[in-house]
């Protein structure tokens, strides 16, 4: 299968693109927007997934919360949650 | 005759010049094995970091606590490729630029650090920058988390994470820049002398650390009603002391690192600002540092184990900014007032300015810090800094200090107090007294071990339930709120 397929015209410039490159070539101009972008992206990420999750939590926690306003004793300790 | 003396000189001189070639790659090749090998070894100061704080966690917040350290490498690595190197290569005159040009520094090192560069990818030609910027970038990592331990048990992860890219890709790199640089506009005007980073990296990170605690706030629960402090137990204190050692251990790789080395000519050493010393002078500050910190520590605290070991960071920290220089009986004698001293500043900030520092990272690293680059100034005032030999001086600390402390702590200050306004900052309480981990991860990392109810430790040294407490703070904390009066956490034993 690979004989058919144009490996060694294409290889050279492939790997001059993404590996070797010399300063301030495409290739390596591209991939440094690349990598730019994915460290923009992740660091939105960290914020956006862990606020999902607090949020939901602190919303479950409220909720157990009202399910006690008729007055049942809440029993407390600061270790773990169960919910009912 | 002649013509054979003539064929005989020509040999010598290709041999020669073969093994100038030879000895040049030789002396490459050492120092890439040389910083290779320091950033291997300063892994252990993360390791050691995420021990430390791990242990001294409650049980319910250990893997959010553990999870912050191992994500500091993920963010500030990046963070520190793409820009923060750039920063370091490029702002050694100030910005805007100080006008005092250091052509004789690094000609040319500004071109090497931006990520599109030779210098930053693979080059067969250039052994040496990629290891010299993964030295630093261990250094970023380790100033960020000297941050982490301070923040814990109520930070959000997200929040600190983006405190830490501030802190380790921009705010001390800039700092390393102007002042732990052969071409900082502070060594070359001024003669600022920090050899092994005193203030650059530990003074800063406790100042940045300083203005981030100031809008956190304490956990709930750490201070009464009268303001007096109360103390959580650490879940495992083992956790914690081996977490130091691991981080002392890592130092040395620190230490080694801070140097540059020069196989092929006398004294085959330079600190960071190439002026000459040799690694056995650093490792004998160090050691003899962490024996004076760990003395003084253990004194003043009266056999603490938690300052103790503290003391001994507090010590070599105290010692780093002369360590080039100072003789170990030097040494010794101010690592001991260091780890004293360090004891006396964490509990004032602790129990007078009421700053919840969870592991006195502002005493340990801020304090001492920049008390060890004043201490320069006394104790090696005139010895020559840097390529154009400025004497180091009293003056030149002073502005050293005085440049460095609004530069940590403000960028700490209102990047916190953004993320505050924001309410990314702090996790909401409910959260907080259930405990971190099951937010973040949804699960107990001890399931096999029976819970206890938690114990608090009292400002009167009494052990006391922790629940009523915690619930009673609550309450008065969440007055007024939707939830005013009642928990929100439903719990059991």
């Amino acid at each position: 299968m690979f004989d058919a397929f144009p490996f060694d015209e294409w290889s050279e410039e492939i790997t001059t693109f993404w590996t070797f490159g010399v300063e301030g070539d495409t290739g390596t101009i591209v991939m440094t927007i690349l990598g730019v972008l994915l460290m923009i992206g992740s660091l939105i990420q960290f914020v956006r997934l862990e606020s999902r999750k607090l949020d939901a939590q602190t919303r479950a926690l409220r909720q157990a919360l009202a399910a006690t306003e008729d007055g049942t004793p809440v029993t407390v300790t600061v270790t773990t949650i169960t919910t009912e | 005759m002649i013509s054979s003396i003539f064929v005989v000189a020509q040999t010598v001189e290709e041999r020669i010049t073969a093994l100038e070639t030879a000895s040049k790659l030789d002396s490459q090749v050492l120092t890439e094995q040389f910083y290779f090998w320091t950033v291997v070894l300063m892994w252990l100061i993360h390791v050691g970091f995420m021990a430390y704080e791990a242990g001294a966690s409650r049980r319910k917040n250990i893997m959010s606590t553990a999870m912050k350290n191992i994500l500091t490498i993920a963010v500030v690595t990046p963070t520190f490729y793409y820009f923060g190197w750039y920063i370091y290569g490029c702002m050694e005159e100030g910005w805007p630029k100080s006008g005092h040009d250091s052509p004789d520094a690094f000609p040319g090192f500004c071109g090497l650090t931006a990520p599109w560069s030779e210098g930053m990818g693979p080059n067969l030609q250039d052994h040496v920058s990629l290891v010299f910027f993964l030295a630093f970038l261990l250094f970023s990592w380790t100033t960020a988390s000297i941050m982490s331990g301070a923040l814990i048990e109520r930070v959000r992860l997200s929040a600190y994470l983006l405190l830490a890219v501030m802190l380790g890709s921009v705010v001390w790199i800039l700092d390393a820049a102007w002042g732990w640089s052969s071409g900082g506009w502070l060594t070359t005007r001024f003669g600022f002398h920090d050899a092994i980073a005193s203030g650059v990296v530990h003074g800063v990170a406790g100042a940045f650390t300083l203005g981030v605690l100031l809008n956190l706030g304490p956990r709930i629960g750490k201070y009464d009603i009268a303001g007096r402090a109360r103390a959580f137990r650490p879940h495992n204190t083992h956790l914690t002391l081996m977490g130091l050692m691991l981080i002392f251990t890592g130092f040395y790789a620190f230490y080694a690192a801070c140097l540059v080395i020069q196989s092929t000519a006398f004294p085959g050493w330079l600190n960071i600002y190439l002026s000459p010393t040799t690694l056995g002078t650093i490792a004998m500050v160090i050691t003899f540092g962490f024996a004076g910190g760990f003395t003084g520590g253990w004194f003043a605290s009266k056999g603490d184990p938690f300052w103790t070991l503290s003391g001994g960071l507090a010590g070599v920290i105290t010692v780093s900014a002369g360590a080039d220089v100072y003789h170990p009986s030097l040494a010794y004698l101010l690592s001991f007032s260091g780890g004293m001293v360090v004891v006396w500043v964490g509990n004032y900030i602790e129990q007078k300015l009421r700053i919840d520092d969870a592991v006195g990272a502002v005493a340990v690293h801020g304090f001492c810090g920049f008390y060890g680059v004043f201490l320069v100034g006394i104790f090696a005032g005139g010895y020559p800094t840097g390529v154009n030999n400025i004497e180091s001086s009293m003056g030149g600390q002073l502005i050293g200090i005085l440049t460095f402390i609004p530069l940590g702590f403000l960028p700490g200050y209102a990047m916190s107090w953004v993320l505050k306004r924001m309410n990314l900052l702090r996790v909401s309480p409910e959260v907080e007294l259930e405990g971190l981990d099951l937010a973040e991860f949804q699960r107990d990392f001890f399931p096999e071990f029976e819970r206890v109810p938690e114990v608090i430790v009292g400002p009167d040294g009494e052990e006391l339930e922790a629940a009523p407490i915690l619930l009673g703070e609550y309450r008065k904390l969440t007055a007024g709120s939707a939830s005013a009066g009642r928990p929100a956490t439903r719990v059991d034993a």
